[in-house]
């Protein structure tokens, strides 16, 4: 059993995130309900919850604003949002988990299935503190990102990373110091990520970090050396976009 | 950069001894003047500047007195007084051998970006193209890299986007080294560049370029600021320009400070904080009329304008729209200027090659040639003065239809995905009919929404029909929180009357969201209507908690910038017919002087 809360400005919102709970995980009890992140700091503080689900949007104080008062945090948090492209990228970088109103039910119970382990561990705080970063200060140099491994996550600096390399759901990345980490997520999703960190998708399996490019070899699509002696592809219909980058960087 | 150029002159003077100690203060002067000034610490720099122009005088040394002056001339430009600053470098100019050609490149540099500072836009072409002159030959590339660059950004201030990015594509190709001064000036200007063209990931990555070999610039942090403050990121925007602004207060950098209290200004009017708003407006707003630095000037009335408007202060904010809209004027005859300066360059070049190839073809058509040369000139005239005009025109209505544009109704996104959620929940909940007349009203706003989204006006009836199915979709969302009336007295002729689209449903949302959802109790929205004499007179009244209170709960912000856009789209729409003022608020008060909530009166003309 899930001991759980919700809070969310806009009723309704709130009333249908329970009824699919309720119908989809009968694990998840939810304790209460909070129109404000004043009556959830009140709330949390009383009832110790396992899990929030947070609405980041509300009047007075958002929800980013509400979890800097629970650092490092006592209780694990699903983000709920119904369009903030900026929040949902920062949530995205660090790996941390959130809903799209009106909610998906698959979306919901994979959510609620990453929650199996109810204790907040050292992870979660340096995930919410990478998030809190991110909001504050997204352009600030040396970002770190957040990877989802097999074995758990992996907090990597954005700048040791050579390419990304699709593999089906996967996607495989390589790493300065040659080693290897694959990441489930699709290569599509990693490429939303950091397209605003200097990588550029060459080809449909290949997303490279600007700077780790060695030279540009023509060839129809040509390709392109990597500074650890990689050569990589590029498909014909990226090409002109490679070497426009290429050449404002010089 | 500039304080490796003093060549040791022995001319005029005597014993080797005495000039030694001579030159010895005169260069200590120096000196520690270009020391303070990249500390940006002008009155320290100006004493030293001081003294070596006296020492110089009393050496009776040319070459001295215009590198003291020079050095005096740049220190009184970072002071901010301009117009002294380049008479003094132009007084330098005059003594500096003719042959010098080092110093009076960079002098011209100097003097380009001197004159381009107040708006002096001609001067600062003029200045600019003689240094270009002066550097063909033999050049100098670290030189010739600055003078495209500079040359570039005031095509860019004239609003030239493709010249400028020319210019700087010329100095790319010169390939100045990483990390040294051009090359960060070079990607500097592109990243505003990209900036005036809203290709914000570029113009980020061109100022981290610039980064290299210098990366505390305050200037570039000021730029990243600036471009997260563009993209609406108000938090990165703050990191960026709170710790500058704070590191040049002590130093009394005042273009910084300007530069940085706006940006912050704009930040605190944002988020809601508008007593920290006025005073950082306010501030840059006496740092900038005291000094005449033109666009500090105009962007810190505006912002007061804005913030004056908030607090509900019109006088103020009449005073300060007022201010912003003669600077701006004026500016746009400068950008004019530029624009005129920078194509009768290119029709004088044409017509001075044609003159060269006549006089070489033969001496006896020397007559012909000079009446061919007159009519060409004429028709020159003729051609630049026509083309003004029409520039000036098409400029004129491109401006007003980007306006319109950028001003055009939005539908809110969090509203309409909170919309579909609460929807959702009737459907999971089982109340079908509800769920569908909900669903139904809901497709009916985004189909009207999405009709009338080109247009500059509908009718009033269509008007009334969207903010019925809005109000109604608002009420959904917070379990009838509120009630609303719409009174239309009797022979309105409704389906007549042509109003701009979608015009009362931002004030109507800001009184929902500002007022009525705080309010303890049932909340009321009135909105009635009086037309005469060509004018619809809205009356939207609310019984919230008012703008006080709102404004200490610091409540949502893009609600009140959708009113803000509203109203100068509603500015926008009277001025087609008649400049007339035409919105209103006013607090509603109870015999014991109590808020009891909020008035806007709308004025739309609008002839039968």
């Amino acid at each position: 059993m899930i001991r759980a809360i919700v809070v969310d400005d806009e009723p309704y919102a709130s009333a249908a995130l329970q009824t699919l709970l309720k119908k989809h995980c009968p694990d998840v009890v939810v304790e209460t309900a909070c129109n404000s992140a004043l009556e959830a700091e009140r709330v949390i503080i009383e009832l110790k919850p396992q899990l929030v689900f947070l609405d980041i949007e509300m009047p007075h104080r958002n929800g980013f604003e509400l979890l800097e008062h629970f650092m490092p945090p006592s209780f694990q948090v699903i983000f709920t949002t119904s369009y903030d492209q900026y929040a949902i990228k920062a949530i995205r970088f660090s790996a941390l988990d959130y809903l799209l109103k009106p909610i998906d039910p698959q979306e919901l119970k994979a959510a609620i299935a990453k929650v199996s382990k109810p204790d907040p561990n050292e992870l979660l705080t340096q995930q919410l503190q990478l998030l809190m970063q991110t909001i504050r200060e997204p352009a600030a140099t040396g970002n770190r990102i957040a990877l989802p491994t097999l074995e758990g996550l992996q907090m990597v600096a954005i700048d040791t990373i050579l390419y990304c390399i699709a593999s089906s759901n996967y996607t495989t990345f390589v790493m300065k110091d040659k080693k290897k980490l694959v990441i489930s997520r699709t290569l599509k999703e990693i490429e939303e990520m950091l397209e605003d960190h200097g990588f550029l998708r060459i080809h449909h399996s290949h997303l490279v970090n600007i700077n780790a490019i060695e030279k540009y070899i023509r060839g129809e699509g040509g390709t392109v050396l990597m500074t650890d002696g990689t050569e990589l592809d590029v498909s014909r219909s990226r090409k002109e976009t490679l070497l426009k980058t290429l050449q404002i960087r010089k | 950069m500039l304080n490796k150029i003093f060549i040791p002159c022995l001319l005029f003077i005597s014993s080797w001894a005495t000039a030694q100690k001579a030159d010895s203060f005169f260069n200590e002067s120096m000196d520690s003047g270009y020391h303070y000034l990249f500390k940006f610490m002008a009155r320290e720099s100006m004493q030293n500047f001081g003294n070596a122009i006296r020492e110089a005088r009393r050496l009776n040394n040319n070459h001295h007195y215009a590198d003291a002056l020079f050095g005096a001339g740049q220190a009184t430009w970072y002071a901010g007084n301009f117009k002294n600053a380049a008479d003094t470098i132009e007084l330098a100019l005059k003594f500096w051998p003719a042959d010098d050609k080092k110093h009076f490149i960079g002098a011209y540099r100097i003097l380009s970006n001197v004159y381009d500072d107040p708006g002096e836009s001609e001067k600062a072409f003029k200045a600019v193209q003689l240094a270009l002159i002066k550097n063909e030959g033999s050049r100098d590339e670290e030189n010739q890299v600055l003078l495209l660059v500079q040359l570039g950004k005031l095509y860019q201030n004239i609003g030239d986007l493709e010249s400028a990015s020319h210019y700087y594509q010329m100095a790319l190709d010169e390939k100045p080294v990483k990390g040294e001064y051009p090359f960060r000036e070079l990607h500097h200007c592109m990243g505003e560049l990209y900036a005036a063209r809203k290709q914000f990931d570029s113009a980020a990555w061109s100022y981290r370029q610039s980064f290299i070999g210098n990366p505390l610039s305050r200037v570039i942090r000021i730029r990243l600021g600036e471009l997260h403050l563009m993209q609406q990121h108000y938090d990165s925007a703050y990191y960026f320009l709170h710790p500058v602004y704070e590191e040049v207060l002590p130093v009394n950098d005042i273009n910084m400070i300007a530069a940085t209290a706006i940006g912050l200004g704009k930040i605190a009017y944002e988020q809601g904080d508008l007593r920290n708003a006025v005073k950082l407006a306010t501030d840059a707003y006496s740092i900038a009329s005291q000094k005449g630095v033109f666009r500090f000037y105009e962007s810190a009335s505006e912002l007061l304008a804005s913030i004056y408007e908030k607090l509900g202060d019109a006088g103020s904010a009449l005073h300060y729209r007022k201010l912003y809209d003669s600077l701006k004027e004026t500016a746009s005859t400068d950008v004019f200027k530029g624009q005129l300066f920078a194509f009768r360059q290119r029709s004088e070049a044409a017509s001075h090659e044609a003159d060269m190839q006549s006089l070489r073809a033969s001496k006896k058509i020397a007559d012909r040639t000079i009446i061919i040369v007159c009519l060409a000139a004429v028709l020159a005239i003729a051609f630049i003065v026509f083309r003004y005009q029409n520039i000036r025109l098409r400029l004129k209505q491109r401006a007003s239809e980007l306006e319109m544009q950028a001003l055009r109704a939005q539908m809110n996104p969090h509203f309409i995905f909170n919309c579909l959620s609460a929807i959702n929940h009737f459907i999971l909940d089982n109340q079908n009919d509800k769920a569908s007349d909900y669903l139904t009203r809901f497709s009916r706003l985004v189909r009207m929404v999405l009709v009338n989204a080109g247009k500059d006006a509908i009718s009033l009836e269509e008007e009334l029909d969207m903010l019925r199915l809005y109000l109604d979709m608002e009420q959904l969302r917070f379990k009838q929180a509120f009630t609303y009336t719409i009174d239309i007295p009797n022979g309105l002729p409704a389906s007549q009357l042509q109003v701009p689209c979608f015009i009362l449903q931002p004030f109507c949302e800001n009184a929902i969201w500002h007022g009525l959802l705080h309010k303890e109790g049932e909340g009321k929205l009135a909105i009635s209507f009086k037309y005469f004499e060509g004018i619809l007179l809205v009356t939207i009244r609310d019984n919230g908690i008012g703008r006080q209170k709102a404004a200490a709960l610091g409540t949502k912000q893009h609600s009140s910038m959708g009113q803000q856009l509203t109203a100068s789209r509603l500015a926008l729409f009277n001025k087609n017919r008649d400049e007339r003022s035409s919105m209103e608020i006013h607090d509603l008060k109870d015999a014991n002087e109590e808020v009891t909530g909020t008035e806007i009166i709308l004025y739309i003309q609008t002839p039968l």
